[in-house]
């Protein structure tokens, strides 16, 4: 169920800090920018950024005090099992405790001090969102990003700034050593290899998966081994996680 | 550079060599943790022809590798890969190759797609003809008169003696003739020769007298 209209922005609450019914994303400052997102159900994951998607979107509802979903607006995000769970969802609007957050400094804080966490401090897609004590580590801090500031993706062809690369277009990496070999792949190992026409030696990145992607193996992309417990890089399968 | 943990690509242990691994590591900002991103759309057409003063091999222009032993025989490819001496004749497509600039390896023209090649991925003495790679043990640069790699491995042949099909293989520099050869274009070559020089495909020296003896 979508609401038909824009809704009538009032300005900022300055005790929630919000601006009242001013879409929004619920950024994490992780690192890679995924923000919230309602899957069906109810419950909140985080997502890679769509621009203007809906799923995405939330606004600050001036009557129940609480973060109502843009996608359903009858709903707010809501502590599961009346404040008893530590799971966060989307669930009716009724204004109680469990539904009531507020912005302090980077963190978005219920008043029983619960704040909006992401489980385990995974910046992976899917990860669940709880809410948790206060630790101020940076999978509890977030961005408000109102939808009408928020850029457009960039398209093939142009500069990602985020990540300092243009989107789909194709590049090598060269060494600043002496004989300034590329970056090549020996089966799915990362190497130093000597400039050649291969397409072991072309990368691209991907703005869906904002990943480094070989244009040998196109579904493949930038990994460090073990999840990242390791130092040696790799190509392997694309899962957009941090590592 | 990771956006979780800072860490940055690194060529490990800055071992500037043929097949060196990269890994990453906590930034500390030394050469081998630098790096350009260099646009495909933005470089130069690649060279099609001339001289590859790297690597010193004429690009696309097929060559024939000939000891500098007397005979002055050449490398042949076999049908299974392996390389021999042999005596040279003119457009004899197993005996010429040419230089790859883009994987910058010695392929064959008789078998196209498959380079010089150390056999065990460069653990074993032999050399043969292998489906081109382009890794460390089938690049090979001129030097002076020798053909040797980065590892400091030359082309030679084996046993000592320029004999008709003796193995080509790889051994450590060591100034022997064995290890000598020359690089003679099939457009410039001229199998003439001066008399006192053997003419290798009839074995015999020219305008020199002998005697038959029963």
């Amino acid at each position: 169920m979508c609401e038909d209209g824009p809704l009538k922005t009032e300005g900022l609450h300055e005790d929630y800090g919000f601006h009242i019914n001013r879409p929004f994303y619920i950024v994490t400052k992780m690192g890679s920018g995924r923000a919230i997102e309602v899957q069906e159900g109810g419950n909140l994951v985080l997502k890679w950024k769509k621009y203007g998607g809906i799923s995405q979107q939330f606004f600050f509802d001036n009557v129940s005090k609480t973060i109502k979903s843009k996608q359903y607006p009858d709903k707010s995000l809501d502590i599961q099992s009346a404040g008893r769970s530590s799971n966060l969802q989307i669930w009716t609007t009724n204004g109680r405790w469990f539904e009531v957050f507020r912005i302090k400094r980077e963190m978005i804080v219920n008043e029983r001090g619960k704040v909006l966490d992401v489980a385990g401090g995974e910046d992976k897609e899917g990860a669940n969102i709880i809410v948790w004590k206060m630790h101020n580590y940076k999978n509890q801090q977030w961005k408000i990003v109102y939808v009408d500031e928020d850029k457009p993706e960039p398209k093939k062809g142009e500069l990602n700034s985020e990540f300092g690369l243009y989107v789909e277009r194709e590049f090598h990496i060269v060494s600043n050593l002496k004989s300034g070999r590329y970056l090549d792949l020996i089966g799915n190992d990362m190497v130093l290899k000597t400039p050649n026409g291969f397409d072991s030696q072309k990368w691209f990145f991907d703005q869906k998966t904002k990943t480094i992607k070989s244009v040998g193996q196109p579904d493949r992309s930038w990994d460090i081994q073990g999840s990242g417990k390791s130092s040696a890089m790799q190509v392997w399968n694309c899962n957009s996680s941090w590592w | 550079m990771n956006y979780k943990t800072s860490k940055v690509l690194e060529v490990a242990g800055g071992k500037d060599q043929e097949g060196q691994n990269v890994q990453v590591a906590k930034k500390n900002g030394s050469t081998q943790q630098k790096w350009r991103i260099l646009y495909a759309d933005k470089m130069k057409a690649r060279a099609t022809k001339g001289l590859d003063a790297e690597w010193g091999f004429h690009l696309n222009r097929p060559f024939y590798i000939r000891t500098k032993m007397i005979t002055g025989r050449t490398v042949e490819a076999l049908p299974n890969g392996n390389l021999v001496l042999r005596t040279i004749f003119k457009d004899r497509k197993p005996q010429m190759f040419t230089f790859s600039g883009i994987a910058k390896t010695i392929e064959s023209i008789e078998y196209p797609g498959k380079s010089l090649d150390i056999e065990e991925s460069g653990k074993s003495a032999n050399l043969r003809l292998f489906k081109t790679n382009a890794r460390w043990f089938q690049m090979f640069r001129i030097k002076g008169d020798y053909l040797v790699n980065e590892r400091g491995l030359v082309v030679e042949i084996q046993g000592n003696r320029d004999n008709e099909n003796s193995n080509i293989g790889i051994g450590k520099l060591r100034n022997a003739k064995t290890q000598q050869w020359i690089i003679a274009y099939a457009d410039e070559l001229v199998l003439s020769y001066e008399p006192g020089e053997l003419n290798p495909q009839f074995g015999i020296i020219v305008e020199k007298e002998f005697s038959i003896v029963t």
